[in-house]
């Protein structure tokens, strides 16, 4: 095969060999996970499979179960009320309903912990407007109330997915279900339900993703998953090789759950000819219909970003002074430049793999080119672990070679440094830059690409002339968005991050683990309002 | 002087599991203008980007202007091609003025601006340099692209489909305008179609694509007049297909061959019996504007489309029908 590779001259070698290499630099930290795999774990993983396993096991589960269900309840109600109903504030509730995309789950963990913490603001409210004697303590600080605050943040990712398939679904399957005599609501669970299927799963297994890759919320709420468990192997027992053998069951299970989800969509084909796809029409409701809906619709609204908004204002209001000084701009800046710098990576070898691909000209090459999506699914602490052991091995094999041969002391190079923390976000954030390029990259056609290369004109000219302006909304839309995943990002940067560099993530982590939990409010302020920007973007790409 | 020379040239994917280009072989010469017609899907526009270099040919050859670019052990890249290439869409670049995309294959030298107002004077649209794509008429993106094809004399030009985009009314002006400022070039020219009009009144030569293979080539008269098959003579109009057994009804002497074929317009019919003619009952009519069409039966039971001027419409129930046998098409079976 290597063979006929080399000897086809059709075949530009230079583009697919360079595709190559970056697809395995890619694939590094996931064969190094896998790899150890085999090589068995550390001491104390009998002690964790006879007393805690099953602890992390169940728990883990049971999040990933309940925050389906939830998240399905609070994600596909109002995606199907907006897409089909039109009531007064229809648009800006539907773009209010995607909003808390912008809390990091830790920072919505965080608000309700604070938010129903004795004379949290429920309290004092209670006591304060009711003149409630006795006041019950709701404790939300247990794998219930983690469940839940996972799932107020993380319902967006059902809702989008959900919504996106009932704005673009046939009508005709809709009309004919209503002509065979279904109601509307027996044509929503018989009908669009069903169909919604793929959409609502796609948008269900992010959810799941995230429940697994979460580290904060689950610390900080006393739960112990898989996640807090690789962390806690790590630095507690200090035994990395258990760490990177829970990472690999971690990884295992979420390759499965994305075969699983596609062997699930089978062979059934539920997306429809674009002739036969047009919006749904909008039926007018009735007053009582309207101011329904709008409560409705209100709930995850409140749930998932009005109230820990209020907690997270509240706080900043009482911690300004104390948290807002120099040192905290310098973590601004450093969260800023590293979200940037892992941006525009991100955009350059998207920009590179897309048409090094095609510039190849092997099928074979085209096909490899979007593995480095993978990464994505990946949980970060995976990422982490995966990128630790090799970086740490070639930093001290290049520090023997310095003194060896040239008899110069280095550092390390990327282990602990921030071109090592800066791959993990590539990798791990490299999908959700390439996605919207290759999206804007497909609706603009390679058409203008071909018809300059006829003209005789040079790639990187191309690039720079043709292919870059053309599809600048793609390539600003995967800054943003990268830029914003960086910004939020936790259990990543909490083991990668060297020594003296501090981001917003982990400055609100830290400080919620001292026990300050007020002090997070800044940063996590911070790490919001950023997080809007580019959902404000997507409600414009989603033409809302 | 040949300009393009392919010789048995394969081309599959691997989605499809078939050729959609078998063992081509065709020749273009200098100045010749040449119509790849046939059904979707036939490779008509596969055939054109290995032409281009867009894509690579499995096996084969592709010489042009005798340099050969494709090859077991050769592949030219598009951009060294020479060739120009007029999309379907257009493809003009929406963000840049009809100068810029005119001028963009012309490296930077004195001449790029006179060359520039050369091509879009060719194309009569000197005074549009400055307007971007979206302020243009069909035609005159149309008109555009040209121009930004033909700007660096390309030896050969491709067009793909290049009337499908605009409307009828615009069409007809517009491909008769088209050919005549690439025939005023001289350059060789390849362009597919799925319109036989297109092909038989712009082309010197027409190529007639089927599952790959071209399976007749000639001129447009070659082609109306000795079609190889019913179905290329489809292609170029309605026709009346009937097989050897119907047509012994007939008792015209004719060469044995699998079917025959008449076009409507060319039986003749009269309200009187005449030498060789045949009874028929007319079973239905339609009207379409400059001419009628009737559905007749002969009392074989076979029925046979006919067309007459409008003007002169058949009031009888009916009429005797002679088919020329000058006009008579002979088809045998293809293997």
């Amino acid at each position: 095969m290597l063979s006929s590779f080399y000897h086809n001259a059709k075949i530009d070698k230079k583009w697919s060999l360079l595709t190559i290499l970056i697809i395995l630099l890619f694939g590094i930290p996931l064969l190094t996970i896998l790899l150890n795999l085999f090589s068995g774990p550390g001491e104390s993983w009998e002690h964790i499979k006879e007393y805690l396993l099953l602890d992390y096991l169940s728990n883990s589960i049971f999040l990933m179960v309940s925050c389906s269900i939830f998240t399905l309840i609070l994600g596909v109600i109002p995606a199907w009320i907006v897409s089909t109903y039109s009531f007064p504030f229809r648009k800006l509730l539907q773009w209010l309903l995607v909003l808390p995309l912008a809390f990091p789950n830790y920072l919505t963990a965080y608000a309700y912990a604070g938010f129903f913490d004795y004379s949290g603001i429920y309290e004092q409210i209670l006591a304060k407007f009711f003149e409630v004697d006795h006041i019950s303590h709701i404790d939300v600080m247990g794998i219930w109330g983690l469940a839940c605050v996972m799932s107020f943040s993380l319902y967006p990712y059902v809702y989008l997915s959900a919504r996106s398939f009932f704005i673009n679904q046939s009508q005709r399957q809709m009309s004919a279900a209503k002509v065979l005599g279904a109601g509307r609501f027996k044509a929503f669970y018989s009908i669009a339900l069903p169909l919604a299927r793929p959409a609502v799963v796609g948008g269900l297994l992010l959810v799941v993703m995230e429940v697994l890759g979460d580290y904060g919320s689950a610390y900080y709420y006393g739960v112990s998953t898989y996640t807090t468990a690789i962390f806690r192997s790590w630095f507690s027992l200090e035994e990395p090789e258990t760490a990177v053998y829970l990472s690999a069951q971690l990884c295992i299970f979420v390759l499965f759950l994305i075969v699983l989800e596609r062997g699930f969509r089978g062979r059934k084909k539920y997306q429809f000819n674009s002739e036969s796809t047009y919006r749904m029409i909008k039926s007018t409701s009735n007053a009582y219909r309207q101011i329904m809906f709008i409560l409705i619709i209100m709930i995850p609204i409140s749930l998932g970003f009005i109230l820990p908004l209020i907690q997270m204002l509240y706080w900043a209001s009482i911690t300004f002074v104390d948290v807002w000084s120099t040192p905290f701009l310098t973590i601004v800046w450093s969260s800023f430049y590293l979200s940037m710098i892992t941006a525009l990576i991100c955009i350059f070898i998207s920009l590179f793999l897309i048409f090094a691909a095609k510039w190849s000209r092997s099928h074979v090459i085209e096909r490899l080119s979007s593995l480095p999506v993978m990464g994505y699914a990946v949980p970060g602490v995976v990422i982490a672990v995966g990128i630790m052991i090799p970086t740490l091995t070639f930093d001290k094999w290049l520090i023997n070679m310095a003194k060896d041969y040239f008899n110069y002391s280095i550092e390390f190079l990327i282990n602990g440094t921030l071109i090592g923390l800066i791959f993990a976000y590539v990798v791990r954030f490299f999908a959700v830059a390439y996605h919207p390029i290759e999206a804007s990259i497909q609706k603009t056609g390679i058409r203008f690409d071909q018809v300059a290369q006829m003209m005789g004109v040079q790639k990187w000219k191309r690039m720079l002339q043709i292919n870059i302006p053309l599809n600048k909304l793609g390539l600003i839309s995967g800054v943003m968005l990268v830029f914003v995943e960086t910004m939020k990002e936790l259990p990543l940067t909490l083991l990668l991050k060297p020594y003296g560099i501090m981001t917003l993530s982990v400055k609100a982590f830290e400080y919620a683990s001292d026990e300050r939990i007020a002090e997070t409010a800044l940063p996590a302020l911070f790490i919001i309002m950023t997080g809007l920007i580019p959902i404000f973007l997507l409600n414009r790409m989603m033409n809302i | 002087m040949t300009v393009l020379n392919i010789q048995r040239v394969t081309k599959s994917y691997k989605l499809y599991q078939k050729h959609v280009l078998s063992n081509l072989d065709f020749t273009l010469q200098k100045g010749e203008i040449c119509a790849f017609i046939g059904e979707s899907g036939t490779g008509k526009s596969t055939l054109l980007n290995l032409i281009a270099g867009l894509e690579a040919s499995d096996s084969g050859k592709i010489i042009i202007g005798g340099k050969t670019v494709d090859s077991d052990g050769t592949f030219i890249a598009a951009e060294d091609r020479s060739v120009g290439f007029v999309f379907q869409d257009f493809a003009l670049f929406p963000h840049m003025s009809v100068k810029k995309n005119v001028g963009y294959g012309l490296a930077k030298t004195e001449y790029k601006t006179a060359r520039v107002s050369e091509v879009l004077r060719m194309v009569e649209l000197e005074s549009y340099g400055d307007r971007y794509p979206d302020e243009l008429s069909g035609g005159e993106q149309q008109r555009i692209a040209l121009a930004r094809a033909l700007a660096p004399n390309p030896k050969l030009l491709l067009l793909d489909e290049p009337f499908s985009n605009l409307d009828m009314a615009l069409k007809s002006q517009i491909r008769n305008e088209l050919f005549e400022i690439i025939k005023a070039t001289g350059v060789s020219c390849i362009f597919v179609t799925h319109d036989a009009n297109d092909a038989i009144s712009l082309a010197h030569k027409i190529a007639v694509l089927d599952q790959g293979e071209v399976i007749q080539m000639g001129t447009p008269k070659a082609l109306f007049d000795q079609p190889l098959t019913p179905g290329i003579a489809r292609f170029f109009g309605e026709i009346n297909i009937f097989n050897h057994k119907d047509f012994q009804h007939f008792e015209i002497k004719l060469a044995k061959a699998d079917f025959y074929g008449i076009r409507p317009e060319q039986i003749k019919y009269s309200l009187k019996p005449e030498e060789n003619s045949h009874s028929v009952i007319i079973i239905k009519e339609t009207f379409h504007g400059l001419w009628r069409k009737y559905r007749v039966k002969l009392s074989s039971q076979i029925e046979l489309d006919m067309i007459v001027d409008a003007q002169t419409p058949i009031e009888v129930k009916e009429v005797f029908i002679t088919l020329p046998l000058e006009n008579l098409l002979a088809f045998h079976k293809q293997d």
